[in-house]
Protein backbone atom coordinates (compact mmCIF):
# COMPACT_ATOMS: atom_id res chain seq x y z
CA UNK A 1 0.00 0.00 0.00
CA UNK A 2 2.89 2.26 0.82
CA UNK A 3 4.43 1.78 -2.46
CA UNK A 4 1.34 2.29 -4.25
CA UNK A 5 1.19 5.79 -2.86
CA UNK A 6 4.86 6.28 -3.22
CA UNK A 7 4.06 5.51 -7.22
CA UNK A 8 0.78 7.63 -7.03
CA UNK A 9 2.80 10.64 -5.36
CA UNK A 10 5.80 10.43 -8.04
CA UNK A 11 2.96 10.27 -10.88
CA UNK A 12 1.17 13.44 -9.76
CA UNK A 13 4.36 15.03 -8.91
CA UNK A 14 4.85 14.22 -12.95
CA UNK A 15 2.02 15.82 -13.77
CA UNK A 16 1.80 19.20 -12.49
CA UNK A 17 6.28 19.14 -13.23
CA UNK A 18 4.81 20.42 -16.71
CA UNK A 19 7.55 20.01 -19.57
CA UNK A 20 10.40 21.76 -17.44
CA UNK A 21 10.50 18.22 -16.57
CA UNK A 22 10.04 16.40 -19.67
CA UNK A 23 13.41 15.55 -21.45
CA UNK A 24 11.08 13.33 -23.47
CA UNK A 25 9.32 16.32 -25.31
CA UNK A 26 12.16 17.56 -27.13
CA UNK A 27 12.76 13.57 -28.30
CA UNK A 28 8.78 13.89 -29.63
CA UNK A 29 9.42 16.94 -31.36
CA UNK A 30 11.69 15.22 -33.53
CA UNK A 31 8.94 12.73 -34.51
CA UNK A 32 6.70 15.07 -35.92
CA UNK A 33 5.58 14.80 -39.24
CA UNK A 34 5.63 17.57 -41.60
CA UNK A 35 2.21 19.24 -41.74
CA UNK A 36 1.57 18.40 -38.09
CA UNK A 37 1.75 21.53 -37.18
CA UNK A 38 -0.98 22.82 -39.66
CA UNK A 39 -1.23 25.73 -41.63
CA UNK A 40 -2.69 28.44 -42.77
CA UNK A 41 -2.82 30.85 -45.76
CA UNK A 42 -0.03 30.94 -48.24
CA UNK A 43 2.45 28.75 -45.51
CA UNK A 44 0.55 25.48 -46.08
CA UNK A 45 3.66 22.89 -45.55
CA UNK A 46 5.29 21.70 -48.27
CA UNK A 47 4.42 17.85 -47.44
CA UNK A 48 0.69 18.81 -47.87
CA UNK A 49 0.58 18.89 -51.58
CA UNK A 50 -1.60 18.11 -54.68
CA UNK A 51 -2.83 14.33 -55.03
CA UNK A 52 -2.34 13.35 -51.41
CA UNK A 53 -5.43 13.37 -49.75
CA UNK A 54 -5.26 13.70 -45.92
CA UNK A 55 -6.27 11.70 -43.50
CA UNK A 56 -9.54 13.52 -42.15
CA UNK A 57 -9.73 13.03 -38.63
CA UNK A 58 -8.98 9.52 -38.23
CA UNK A 59 -5.56 8.25 -36.04
CA UNK A 60 -3.49 6.62 -38.56
CA UNK A 61 -1.71 4.48 -36.40
CA UNK A 62 1.30 3.61 -38.78
CA UNK A 63 1.88 7.51 -38.72
CA UNK A 64 2.16 8.11 -35.01
CA UNK A 65 3.88 5.14 -33.74
CA UNK A 66 4.53 6.11 -29.96
CA UNK A 67 8.18 4.36 -28.34
CA UNK A 68 7.67 1.36 -26.44
CA UNK A 69 8.89 1.23 -22.91
CA UNK A 70 11.98 -1.34 -23.73
CA UNK A 71 12.84 1.92 -26.09
CA UNK A 72 12.45 4.48 -23.90
CA UNK A 73 14.17 2.55 -20.87
CA UNK A 74 17.35 2.90 -22.88
CA UNK A 75 19.53 5.54 -22.40
CA UNK A 76 20.67 6.12 -25.83
CA UNK A 77 17.16 6.49 -26.77
CA UNK A 78 17.88 10.35 -27.07
CA UNK A 79 20.63 9.67 -29.36
CA UNK A 80 19.16 7.14 -31.14
CA UNK A 81 17.85 7.54 -34.78
CA UNK A 82 15.05 10.01 -35.13
CA UNK A 83 13.56 11.23 -37.96
CA UNK A 84 14.57 14.65 -39.26
CA UNK A 85 13.01 17.72 -38.06
CA UNK A 86 9.92 18.38 -39.59
CA UNK A 87 9.20 21.58 -42.19
CA UNK A 88 8.88 24.66 -40.36
CA UNK A 89 5.07 25.36 -40.73
CA UNK A 90 3.47 29.06 -39.88
CA UNK A 91 2.10 27.12 -36.47
CA UNK A 92 5.32 26.43 -34.80
CA UNK A 93 6.41 29.74 -34.23
CA UNK A 94 2.80 30.52 -34.47
CA UNK A 95 1.65 34.17 -35.45
CA UNK A 96 -2.10 35.03 -36.44
CA UNK A 97 -4.79 33.36 -36.39
CA UNK A 98 -5.46 29.41 -37.46
CA UNK A 99 -8.65 29.77 -39.78
CA UNK A 100 -10.73 27.42 -41.84
CA UNK A 101 -12.31 28.19 -44.51
CA UNK A 102 -15.74 26.91 -45.71
CA UNK A 103 -17.88 27.84 -48.66
CA UNK A 104 -21.58 26.24 -49.87
CA UNK A 105 -22.39 27.09 -53.42
CA UNK A 106 -26.01 26.88 -54.63
CA UNK A 107 -25.83 26.54 -58.74
CA UNK A 108 -28.60 26.42 -61.14
CA UNK A 109 -29.54 22.57 -62.09
CA UNK A 110 -28.03 22.43 -65.57
CA UNK A 111 -25.60 20.80 -67.48
CA UNK A 112 -24.55 19.28 -64.10
CA UNK A 113 -22.07 16.83 -64.64
CA UNK A 114 -20.16 19.35 -66.89
CA UNK A 115 -20.10 21.33 -64.29
CA UNK A 116 -18.96 19.09 -61.71
CA UNK A 117 -16.44 17.79 -63.93
CA UNK A 118 -15.33 21.56 -63.84
CA UNK A 119 -15.33 21.88 -60.72
CA UNK A 120 -12.91 18.66 -59.75
CA UNK A 121 -10.64 19.98 -62.42
CA UNK A 122 -10.37 23.53 -60.66
CA UNK A 123 -9.86 21.56 -57.34
CA UNK A 124 -6.85 19.87 -59.09
CA UNK A 125 -5.43 22.78 -60.65
CA UNK A 126 -5.41 24.65 -57.23
CA UNK A 127 -3.66 21.76 -55.88
CA UNK A 128 -6.61 20.30 -54.20
CA UNK A 129 -8.50 16.95 -54.66
CA UNK A 130 -12.05 15.75 -54.92
CA UNK A 131 -13.90 14.86 -51.61
CA UNK A 132 -17.18 13.59 -52.76
CA UNK A 133 -19.29 13.56 -55.62
CA UNK A 134 -22.75 12.48 -55.98
CA UNK A 135 -25.81 13.19 -58.53
CA UNK A 136 -26.62 17.05 -56.97
CA UNK A 137 -23.81 17.76 -54.99
CA UNK A 138 -19.53 18.17 -55.38
CA UNK A 139 -17.40 18.45 -52.70
CA UNK A 140 -13.68 19.73 -52.74
CA UNK A 141 -11.08 20.34 -50.74
CA UNK A 142 -8.43 22.64 -51.68
CA UNK A 143 -5.00 24.32 -50.17
CA UNK A 144 -6.38 27.07 -48.08
CA UNK A 145 -3.78 29.85 -49.49
CA UNK A 146 -5.93 29.24 -52.73
CA UNK A 147 -9.55 29.11 -51.14
CA UNK A 148 -10.43 32.36 -52.75
CA UNK A 149 -9.15 31.88 -56.08
CA UNK A 150 -10.63 28.79 -56.54
CA UNK A 151 -13.97 29.94 -54.97
CA UNK A 152 -13.87 32.97 -57.83
CA UNK A 153 -13.88 30.37 -59.93
CA UNK A 154 -16.64 28.44 -59.32
CA UNK A 155 -18.54 31.32 -59.08
CA UNK A 156 -18.11 31.35 -62.94
CA UNK A 157 -19.13 28.22 -63.64
CA UNK A 158 -22.48 28.51 -63.53
CA UNK A 159 -25.99 30.36 -62.31
CA UNK A 160 -25.34 31.11 -58.58
CA UNK A 161 -28.57 31.21 -56.53
CA UNK A 162 -26.81 31.24 -53.42
CA UNK A 163 -23.76 31.34 -51.24
CA UNK A 164 -22.32 30.68 -47.87
CA UNK A 165 -18.77 31.62 -46.83
CA UNK A 166 -18.07 31.02 -43.25
CA UNK A 167 -14.82 31.24 -41.04
CA UNK A 168 -14.10 29.35 -37.74
CA UNK A 169 -11.23 30.88 -35.96
CA UNK A 170 -9.49 27.19 -34.18
CA UNK A 171 -6.50 28.45 -32.97
CA UNK A 172 -7.36 28.60 -29.12
CA UNK A 173 -8.77 24.88 -29.37
CA UNK A 174 -5.61 24.06 -31.36
CA UNK A 175 -2.88 25.78 -28.68
CA UNK A 176 -4.86 24.03 -25.99
CA UNK A 177 -4.79 20.50 -27.68
CA UNK A 178 -0.97 21.06 -28.31
CA UNK A 179 -0.54 22.07 -24.79
CA UNK A 180 -2.46 18.92 -23.40
CA UNK A 181 0.02 17.10 -25.82
CA UNK A 182 3.22 18.52 -24.58
CA UNK A 183 2.01 17.62 -20.82
CA UNK A 184 0.97 14.37 -21.82
CA UNK A 185 4.38 13.26 -23.64
CA UNK A 186 6.17 14.50 -20.96
CA UNK A 187 4.40 12.35 -18.23
CA UNK A 188 4.69 9.77 -20.62
CA UNK A 189 8.46 9.85 -20.36
CA UNK A 190 8.50 10.04 -16.90
CA UNK A 191 6.23 7.49 -16.59
CA UNK A 192 8.19 5.29 -18.89
CA UNK A 193 11.41 5.94 -16.05
CA UNK A 194 9.48 4.82 -13.40
CA UNK A 195 8.87 1.96 -15.05
CA UNK A 196 12.51 1.23 -15.52
CA UNK A 197 12.64 1.32 -11.84
CA UNK A 198 10.02 -0.76 -10.86
CA UNK A 199 11.01 -3.52 -8.77
CA UNK A 200 8.43 -5.81 -8.72
CA UNK A 201 5.72 -7.12 -11.38
CA UNK A 202 2.95 -5.44 -9.71
CA UNK A 203 4.40 -1.94 -9.97
CA UNK A 204 5.09 -2.69 -12.95
CA UNK A 205 1.84 -3.33 -14.00
CA UNK A 206 0.71 -0.47 -12.29
CA UNK A 207 3.02 2.11 -14.23
CA UNK A 208 2.12 -0.75 -17.83
CA UNK A 209 -1.78 0.39 -16.71
CA UNK A 210 -1.00 4.59 -16.48
CA UNK A 211 0.87 4.21 -19.40
CA UNK A 212 -1.82 2.83 -21.44
CA UNK A 213 -4.49 5.37 -20.48
CA UNK A 214 -1.74 8.26 -21.29
CA UNK A 215 -1.11 6.53 -24.61
CA UNK A 216 -4.92 6.90 -25.71
CA UNK A 217 -5.58 9.94 -24.41
CA UNK A 218 -2.40 10.95 -26.95
CA UNK A 219 -3.56 9.44 -29.67
CA UNK A 220 -7.25 10.77 -29.34
CA UNK A 221 -5.15 14.59 -28.89
CA UNK A 222 -2.98 13.97 -32.04
CA UNK A 223 -5.82 12.55 -34.20
CA UNK A 224 -7.98 15.56 -33.19
CA UNK A 225 -4.46 17.79 -34.02
CA UNK A 226 -4.11 16.38 -37.28
CA UNK A 227 -8.24 16.78 -38.02
CA UNK A 228 -7.63 20.96 -37.40
CA UNK A 229 -4.26 20.81 -39.29
CA UNK A 230 -5.75 19.22 -41.92
CA UNK A 231 -9.06 21.86 -42.03
CA UNK A 232 -6.64 24.76 -41.40
CA UNK A 233 -4.65 23.33 -44.41
CA UNK A 234 -7.43 22.49 -46.84
CA UNK A 235 -10.27 24.54 -47.11
CA UNK A 236 -13.85 22.91 -48.21
CA UNK A 237 -15.79 23.82 -50.80
CA UNK A 238 -19.36 22.46 -51.59
CA UNK A 239 -21.13 22.79 -54.64
CA UNK A 240 -25.07 21.60 -54.32
CA UNK A 241 -27.06 21.54 -58.09
CA UNK A 242 -30.41 21.65 -56.65
CA UNK A 243 -33.48 24.48 -56.61
CA UNK A 244 -33.48 27.06 -53.84
CA UNK A 245 -36.76 25.56 -52.08
CA UNK A 246 -35.05 22.41 -51.44
CA UNK A 247 -32.11 24.49 -49.56
CA UNK A 248 -34.11 27.03 -47.96
CA UNK A 249 -37.67 28.16 -46.75
CA UNK A 250 -39.15 28.98 -49.58
CA UNK A 251 -39.39 32.85 -50.65
CA UNK A 252 -42.27 34.98 -50.86
CA UNK A 253 -44.43 33.71 -54.04
CA UNK A 254 -46.48 36.37 -56.40
CA UNK A 255 -50.15 35.13 -56.41
CA UNK A 256 -50.39 34.70 -59.87
CA UNK A 257 -51.02 30.79 -60.86
CA UNK A 258 -49.25 31.58 -64.44
CA UNK A 259 -46.11 31.71 -63.34
CA UNK A 260 -46.03 28.85 -60.49
CA UNK A 261 -47.05 26.94 -63.90
CA UNK A 262 -44.00 28.43 -66.20
CA UNK A 263 -41.54 25.59 -66.97
CA UNK A 264 -40.26 23.06 -69.23
CA UNK A 265 -42.75 20.13 -67.75
CA UNK A 266 -46.17 21.94 -68.48
CA UNK A 267 -44.99 22.90 -71.97
CA UNK A 268 -43.58 19.64 -73.10
CA UNK A 269 -46.02 17.48 -71.29
CA UNK A 270 -48.28 16.99 -74.64
CA UNK A 271 -50.21 14.42 -73.73
CA UNK B 1 -65.08 36.02 -83.78
CA UNK B 2 -62.23 33.87 -84.16
CA UNK B 3 -60.79 32.22 -87.15
CA UNK B 4 -57.69 29.78 -86.80
CA UNK B 5 -55.70 29.53 -89.91
CA UNK B 6 -53.58 26.11 -90.55
CA UNK B 7 -50.74 25.55 -93.36
CA UNK B 8 -49.48 21.86 -92.80
CA UNK B 9 -46.86 22.30 -95.49
CA UNK B 10 -44.16 24.81 -95.72
CA UNK B 11 -44.45 27.31 -92.99
CA UNK B 12 -46.07 27.16 -90.53
CA UNK B 13 -48.49 30.60 -89.35
CA UNK B 14 -51.07 30.99 -86.66
CA UNK B 15 -52.83 33.78 -87.15
CA UNK B 16 -55.43 34.20 -84.09
CA UNK B 17 -57.52 36.98 -84.50
CA UNK B 18 -60.04 38.38 -82.18
CA UNK B 19 -61.76 41.58 -82.07
CA UNK B 20 -61.86 41.25 -77.82
CA UNK B 21 -59.89 38.28 -77.07
CA UNK B 22 -56.14 37.73 -77.13
CA UNK B 23 -55.05 37.84 -80.85
CA UNK B 24 -51.11 37.69 -82.24
CA UNK B 25 -49.36 36.02 -85.29
CA UNK B 26 -46.44 33.77 -84.82
CA UNK B 27 -44.62 31.96 -87.68
CA UNK B 28 -42.55 29.16 -87.07
CA UNK B 29 -39.82 26.91 -88.81
CA UNK B 30 -41.62 24.35 -91.59
CA UNK B 31 -40.35 21.49 -88.93
CA UNK B 32 -43.14 22.35 -86.31
CA UNK B 33 -46.65 21.17 -86.40
CA UNK B 34 -49.06 23.02 -84.27
CA UNK B 35 -51.18 21.14 -82.27
CA UNK B 36 -54.37 23.50 -81.46
CA UNK B 37 -56.72 22.51 -83.56
CA UNK B 38 -56.74 19.18 -81.48
CA UNK B 39 -58.83 19.25 -78.74
CA UNK B 40 -57.16 16.54 -77.05
CA UNK B 41 -54.11 18.42 -77.37
CA UNK B 42 -54.64 21.19 -76.31
CA UNK B 43 -54.16 22.93 -72.90
CA UNK B 44 -56.55 24.91 -71.35
CA UNK B 45 -53.40 27.70 -70.52
CA UNK B 46 -51.79 27.89 -73.78
CA UNK B 47 -53.65 29.56 -77.41
CA UNK B 48 -51.42 28.15 -79.00
CA UNK B 49 -48.60 24.97 -79.32
CA UNK B 50 -46.19 23.57 -81.47
CA UNK B 51 -43.80 20.66 -81.65
CA UNK B 52 -41.04 19.12 -84.00
CA UNK B 53 -41.12 15.21 -84.54
CA UNK B 54 -37.81 15.52 -81.75
CA UNK B 55 -39.93 17.06 -78.81
CA UNK B 56 -38.95 21.48 -79.68
CA UNK B 57 -41.81 22.69 -78.24
CA UNK B 58 -43.61 26.30 -78.91
CA UNK B 59 -46.42 27.39 -77.00
CA UNK B 60 -48.09 30.97 -76.73
CA UNK B 61 -50.34 32.44 -73.69
CA UNK B 62 -52.47 34.88 -73.83
CA UNK B 63 -53.61 36.67 -70.80
CA UNK B 64 -55.59 39.25 -69.54
CA UNK B 65 -53.72 42.14 -67.93
CA UNK B 66 -55.43 41.95 -64.66
CA UNK B 67 -52.92 44.21 -62.80
CA UNK B 68 -50.75 47.27 -63.56
CA UNK B 69 -47.74 45.31 -63.96
CA UNK B 70 -45.10 46.76 -66.66
CA UNK B 71 -42.45 44.11 -69.08
CA UNK B 72 -39.69 44.55 -66.35
CA UNK B 73 -41.83 43.77 -63.28
CA UNK B 74 -42.99 40.90 -65.33
CA UNK B 75 -39.49 39.67 -66.16
CA UNK B 76 -38.47 39.91 -63.07
CA UNK B 77 -40.79 37.94 -62.15
CA UNK B 78 -40.35 35.18 -64.34
CA UNK B 79 -36.35 34.87 -63.95
CA UNK B 80 -37.01 34.48 -59.95
CA UNK B 81 -39.65 32.48 -60.10
CA UNK B 82 -37.38 29.87 -62.43
CA UNK B 83 -34.03 30.81 -60.97
CA UNK B 84 -34.62 31.05 -57.46
CA UNK B 85 -37.60 28.53 -57.14
CA UNK B 86 -36.80 25.51 -59.83
CA UNK B 87 -33.28 25.85 -59.90
CA UNK B 88 -33.16 27.24 -63.91
CA UNK B 89 -29.89 28.22 -65.03
CA UNK B 90 -30.25 32.30 -66.63
CA UNK B 91 -27.80 32.02 -69.34
CA UNK B 92 -28.95 35.33 -71.30
CA UNK B 93 -31.34 38.11 -71.61
CA UNK B 94 -32.16 40.83 -73.89
CA UNK B 95 -35.17 43.09 -74.95
CA UNK B 96 -36.72 42.28 -77.87
CA UNK B 97 -39.37 43.87 -80.43
CA UNK B 98 -41.99 42.60 -82.32
CA UNK B 99 -42.58 43.50 -86.01
CA UNK B 100 -45.44 45.44 -84.91
CA UNK B 101 -43.66 47.46 -82.34
CA UNK B 102 -44.21 46.27 -79.06
CA UNK B 103 -41.59 45.81 -76.99
CA UNK B 104 -40.60 42.41 -75.49
CA UNK B 105 -38.44 40.85 -72.65
CA UNK B 106 -36.61 37.69 -73.96
CA UNK B 107 -34.64 35.03 -71.18
CA UNK B 108 -33.10 31.79 -71.99
CA UNK B 109 -32.92 29.56 -69.44
CA UNK B 110 -31.17 25.86 -69.09
CA UNK B 111 -32.25 23.15 -66.93
CA UNK B 112 -31.53 19.35 -66.42
CA UNK B 113 -34.20 16.95 -66.40
CA UNK B 114 -33.51 13.28 -64.75
CA UNK B 115 -29.74 14.02 -66.03
CA UNK B 116 -30.27 15.58 -69.52
CA UNK B 117 -29.41 19.41 -69.92
CA UNK B 118 -32.52 21.68 -71.89
CA UNK B 119 -32.96 24.82 -72.81
CA UNK B 120 -36.06 26.68 -72.06
CA UNK B 121 -36.60 30.32 -73.57
CA UNK B 122 -39.52 32.89 -72.31
CA UNK B 123 -40.33 35.83 -74.12
CA UNK B 124 -42.91 38.50 -72.94
CA UNK B 125 -45.11 41.12 -74.59
CA UNK B 126 -46.71 43.13 -72.64
CA UNK B 127 -50.20 45.37 -74.28
CA UNK B 128 -52.32 47.87 -72.74
CA UNK B 129 -54.36 44.66 -72.20
CA UNK B 130 -52.30 41.75 -72.71
CA UNK B 131 -49.73 39.42 -71.12
CA UNK B 132 -48.08 37.07 -73.49
CA UNK B 133 -45.65 35.05 -73.16
CA UNK B 134 -43.93 32.52 -75.47
CA UNK B 135 -42.13 29.33 -74.16
CA UNK B 136 -40.15 27.46 -76.30
CA UNK B 137 -37.98 24.54 -75.00
CA UNK B 138 -36.41 20.63 -75.61
CA UNK B 139 -33.68 18.59 -74.92
CA UNK B 140 -30.31 20.96 -75.46
CA UNK B 141 -28.75 19.14 -78.49
CA UNK B 142 -32.17 19.82 -80.54
CA UNK B 143 -32.82 23.00 -79.14
CA UNK B 144 -29.97 24.59 -80.41
CA UNK B 145 -30.35 24.08 -83.62
CA UNK B 146 -33.35 25.39 -83.79
CA UNK B 147 -32.97 28.43 -81.46
CA UNK B 148 -32.26 31.31 -83.79
CA UNK B 149 -35.47 30.29 -86.16
CA UNK B 150 -37.16 30.50 -83.16
CA UNK B 151 -36.37 33.72 -81.66
CA UNK B 152 -36.33 35.51 -85.13
CA UNK B 153 -39.69 34.00 -84.99
CA UNK B 154 -40.40 35.44 -81.49
CA UNK B 155 -39.15 38.60 -83.09
CA UNK B 156 -41.70 38.55 -86.10
CA UNK B 157 -44.43 38.37 -83.80
CA UNK B 158 -47.57 40.44 -84.44
CA UNK B 159 -50.06 41.24 -82.02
Amino acid sequence: MANRFAWGVALAAGCLAGPACGGGYDAWAQTREPGYGGASGAHAPAAVSAGAPADYGDVDEGRYELPRPEREASPRYAQAETPPRAEPTATDGRQGPLLIYTAQIGLAVHQVSDKQDRVEALAREAGGHLHRRTDAEIVIRVPAGRFEQVLAAILEVGDVLSRDVSVQDVSEEFRDVETRIRTLEAMYARVTRLLEGATNVEHALSVEQHLERITLELERLRGRLRFLSDRVAFSTITVRFTERATVSPPRFELPFAWLRQLGLPSLLRLQ
Amino acid sequence: MRATLHLSLGAVALAVLSACGPGFTLTLPDRFVTLTDDPSLRDGRYEMRSTTSDGVVVGVQALEHRVDGSLTFWSEAVADRLRDQQGYALLGEEDVTAASGERGHLLRFGRDIEGHAYRYTVALFVTPSRIFVVEAGGREAVYTALEADIERSIRAMRF
